[in-house]
């Protein structure tokens, strides 16, 4: 069949333990967006109940699990916020970051 | 297969200059990987651009040779995964595809990966890969890898990947030899036993294991990024220089273009007196003057605004400012339901919407595309000026005084402010009309290091944006003018009926009034009379509005031709002394205060631009959208109008 | 939450269609040769016709030969999440009786001189060979153009340790000789006089 269900195929499947489809229960776990300039951790999950899409995009991104993740600056409104992952540097509105939840790294 | 409805002019060959019987290669890669400016290595002035089929996205097709040997190279959107999220994602796996119906897939792959994010675009070649095309990968910007003390073992890479790798800096003709060699000979191109996973959970094992492999040390944080972010982006004087830098940008469009500007229309009027002059019949030199060379004229003069806008663009986009300047605006554009990117095309606005809309290019998301559209005629455009000038002036009088200022400036003021939030209020509700048509587009944007921008990829962007704007809307605003003189100026009068009816043929102003009277123009303002007497306009101020459709400030001639006026170009007095001629308010003056406010609010919002109508056609794609556009304006503005007339009338 | 994180593979060509040379991190399986047991993964799919041997250990790879009539295309995925499921336990892989660390580390340096390192030498008309290996320590001779000269001699000792030591991390030393051709084996005497060397 076409490249489409070979790639796009997975985005729709529940995936093991790197991608959720559903939200889960976190209710201690930090998230990207709750953390302070120059702050470094690392990713345990990307889920996102309302856009499984945007979730995969995130992946896409550098945001999978194990990947260290630096936040750099916010925006002067607080909005979006610049992170550093797989070598580069992306701006997230923290609606998104909130799907990134994280560990603190012990440097 | 069927490209942008254009027929193919010869067999085989499509208007974009695909062709059957050459090689073609494509160009993928994420965005800022350097994949536009390869194609501009190679290709230069020999790229083509159409449409994909069924959508706005535009195709850049271009030719290069190598030893005698032509080739077609397609430069593919930019995007960072084949799980596509947005139109311009979808092209590209549609060209991937298999078994797409309308698009032909291309020989094979050049893959474009930039040296220092590594890690993230692997992802984008573990996917290109699954494809089963022949492929190659290019790494771009190795010598800043260099420069930021990272590293990669290229053999090694070559090896782990199974696939050719070239290295490229800054797209340096002289690097090319190499690469257009190894293009030359696609076919030959080893392809890997078994293709890396597309798993999203398997995918880092291998990125994981290739990166080991190849040695690859990450660059450090680019220093000088570094220190021009902590300026550009620092709360305070971050936001100091992008206004700064924002009042520049506007201030080139609009003060920089102006003196070129008024050259071509000195040219086209200069070209419309040797018309005028050198011609024998008044009608036939009338129409080429005003028709023709006007709308050419018109079409023209906007090359200056474009060009300028699309060189600051391009810079902005190239060097990486951009993605800062949409970082610092996003929340704001946020509460319109727009993005950060979307300011830089609502500020250009202010000059003109024609490149304001063109610059909603740079926005990712359709959604957000249509919706900034919809609202970026309601910024106050410059050709609104010499209308609210004249209007403003007719109300109140330039000594009159708000407190400590200036009535007039105050009222402009006003309907500058009125006029941007309105933009925003439309591009807010046209954004959430548009939810329905799918989930929101998250939010992401990659901030890029600084980088020098390629004077030739600018100037390419620059042509490109022009040709384009001459090729399509040129036509739309060339008809309306025409078809706009024939309204005002027919039916023809011969100096003999004038004379009967009591105009001295020798006063042109006598005698373009009474052509104006009399014309077609002025039988569809009696006929639409109804519709804007709520409003308090007559029908003489029905023939401005008719005539300001092709532009603006076009309404200002238009009511000093009407009122006889003795210098057209300051009808001021003359309008005056219009009176009403029937109905309530017989004998009254026209222009009274509620009148002029409600012709200035209808003003702020119709959407009275035959260009506007065109670039608003070419950007989406169909005429539907500059239909809603309007349609929705037109409404909006009358209610307002309405409105306001009711409040003043009040007031006074 | 996750289970184990997925072990780092990709697969590189060879010579030979059938066989792709598994890449795998460096010390995962403390041994090199072909294994008298494999994981319950692996081994099922020799069960089930994917695989054929012969299974070859590597000091950072494994060989693996698809049967005859199946292609790597179809099977490839298979056979990586199985080698990714195998590798995840290490102690399941038994090595051949005769086995030892220092088989590694010569395998480690041999592949060191038939890559890049090897053909660096060579290519100045020298000759490198690795001469001991014991107790994770390798002694190499260098003899030909390249013996005499003395960047070279510590130019080249140098890259073949870096090379090494990312195969084999437990490497405690490189000791190189030099043999200059019609003189007796042993440490040769560097010499005072310029030589004449083609250029490094």
């Amino acid at each position: 069949m076409s490249i489409l269900s070979a790639v796009v195929a997975p985005r729709r499947r529940a995936i093991g333990p790197a991608l959720v489809e559903t939200g889960s229960d976190r209710a201690e776990g930090i998230t990207l967006a709750d953390l302070t300039p120059g702050q470094a951790v690392r990713v345990l999950e990307v889920s996102s109940q309302d856009d499984p899409a945007a979730a995969r995009r995130l992946s896409d991104l550098g945001f999978v699990p194990g990947a260290e993740v630096r936040m750099v600056r916010r925006a002067p409104l607080a909005d979006p916020v610049v992170f550093r992952v797989a070598g580069y540097e992306i701006a997230l509105r923290r609606a998104q970051a909130r799907w990134v939840s994280v560990v603190a790294l012990v440097s | 297969m069927t490209l942008d409805a254009g027929h193919c002019a010869v067999p085989g060959e499509d208007r974009v200059g695909l062709d059957e019987q050459l090689p073609t290669l494509a160009l993928v890669g994420s965005p800022n990987s350097g994949k536009t400016t390869l194609f501009n290595a190679l290709t230069g002035l020999r790229a083509k651009t159409g449409n994909y089929p069924g959508v706005t996205v535009t195709r850049y097709v271009g030719r290069f040779s190598v030893d005698d040997q032509e080739m077609v190279l397609e430069d593919l959107p930019g995007t960072y995964s084949l799980a596509a999220i947005s139109p311009d994602e979808q092209v590209v796996a549609d060209v991937l595809d298999l078994d797409h119906p309308a698009l032909a897939r291309p020989d094979a792959l050049v893959v474009t990966l930039d040296a220092t994010t590594l890690r993230r675009s692997l992802n984008m070649l573990a996917q290109v890969l699954a494809t089963g095309l022949p492929a190659c990968v290019v790494l771009t910007f190795t010598d800043e890898l260099t420069r930021r003390q990272g590293s990669l073992d290229v053999a090694a890479f070559e090896r782990a990947v199974g696939v050719p790798v070239l290295t490229v800096t800054g797209g340096r003709r002289q690097e090319l030899g190499p690469l257009r060699d190894l293009l030359l000979g696609w076919s030959a191109w080893p392809v890997p036993a078994l293709p890396p996973p597309t798993e999203p959970d398997e995918v880092p094992g291998w990125i994981e294991s290739v990166l080991t492999t190849s040695d690859y040390v990450l660059p450090k944080v680019d220093e000088r990024t570094r220190r021009i972010d902590a300026v550009l982006l620092h709360p305070v004087w971050g936001s100091v220089v992008f206004f700064a830098a924002m009042f520049v940008f506007f201030q080139v469009i609009f003060t920089l273009a102006s003196p070129v500007q008024g050259w071509l229309e000195d040219l086209f009027g200069f070209l419309g007196t040797q018309v005028r002059v050198h011609v024998g019949n008044r009608y036939l030199a009338s129409f080429l003057a005003d028709g023709i060379l006007g709308g050419v004229g018109g079409v023209v003069t906007f090359l200056p605004q474009i060009a300028l806008l699309f060189v600051l663009i391009s810079i902005m986009e190239a060097s990486g400012y951009m993605s800062r300047a949409a970082f610092l605006m996003d929340r704001v554009m946020a509460k319109a339901g727009l993005e950060g990117r979307a300011f830089v095309a609502l500020l250009s606005s202010l000059a003109c919407a024609i490149p304001g809309i063109m610059a909603t290019r740079t926005l990712p998301s359709m959604r957000d595309r249509i919706a900034t559209m919809m609202g970026a005629p309601l910024m106050t455009c410059s050709a609104r000026l010499p209308v609210y000038v004249l209007l403003v002036g007719l109300l109140v009088s330039p000594s009159a005084r708000i407190g400590p200022v200036g009535a007039q400036g105050v009222i402009m003021f006003a309907l500058y402010v009125v006029g941007a939030l309105s933009a925003m209020a439309s591009a807010w509700v046209f954004s959430r009309l548009g939810r329905r048509s799918g989930p929101l587009l998250p939010f992401y944007m990659e901030m890029p290091p600084y980088r020098m921008p390629s004077a030739r990829s600018v100037g390419l962007a620059v042509w490109d944006a022009c040709r384009g704007f001459l090729r399509k809307v040129g036509k739309i605003i060339l008809g309306t003018t025409v078809v706009l003189w024939v309204l005002l100026n027919l039916p023809t009068h011969s100096d003999a009926a004038m004379s009967a009816a009591g105009v001295d043929v020798h006063d042109s102003s006598a005698v373009s009034s009474y052509t104006i009277d009399h014309s077609v123009a002025a039988g569809i303002g009696r006929a639409v009379e109804p519709i804007f007497e709520p409003l308090g306009f007559d029908w003489r101020i029905n023939v401005g509005i008719l005539a300001s459709l092709s532009a603006r400030e076009t309404f200002v001639a238009t009511m000093g031709q009407v009122a006889a006026a003795a210098h057209p170009d300051q009808p001021a007095q003359g309008l005056k002394h219009l009176t009403v001629q029937s109905g309530s308010r017989e004998g009254e003056p026209l222009f009274t205060a509620p009148v002029l406010a409600a012709l200035l609010v209808f003003f702020l919002y119709a959407l009275q631009c035959a260009s506007t109508i065109g670039v608003l056609r070419r950007e989406s794609g169909s005429w539907k959208w500059p239909a809603i556009a309007f349609g929705y304006l037109f409404v909006v503005a009358w209610v307002m109008a309405f409105l306001t007339q009711l409040v003043v009338g009040m007031l006074t | 939450m996750s289970a184990a994180p997925v072990v780092p593979v990709h697969a590189e060509a060879t010579e030979v269609a059938d066989t792709l040379r598994w890449v795998i991190p460096v010390g995962t399986l403390g041994f090199v040769g072909e294994p008298t047991a494999l994981p319950a993964p692996l081994q099922s799919l020799y069960d089930d016709g994917v695989l054929t041997a012969p299974t070859l250990v590597e000091p950072s790879a494994v060989l693996l030969r698809m049967a005859a009539g199946r292609s790597w295309r179809a099977d490839g995925p298979r056979v990586r999440r199985a080698l990714q499921a195998a590798l995840a336990e290490p102690r399941e892989w038994r090595a051949p009786s005769d086995a030892c660390t220092d088989d590694v580390l010569r395998a480690a340096a041999e592949e060191v001189l038939a890559g890049e390192v090897g053909d660096f030498v060579r290519g100045h008309g020298g000759v490198i060979e690795v001469v001991d290996v014991a107790a994770d320590e390798v002694t190499i001779e260098l003899s030909g153009a390249c013996a005499g000269c003395p960047a070279s001699g510590i130019t080249v000792q140098h890259r073949f340790e870096t090379a090494l030591r990312r195969r084999y991390p437990g490497l405690r030393g490189v000791v190189a000789h030099e043999r200059r051709d019609a003189s007796p084996r042993g440490p040769a005497l560097l010499s005072l006089l310029p030589t004449r060397h083609r250029d490094a």
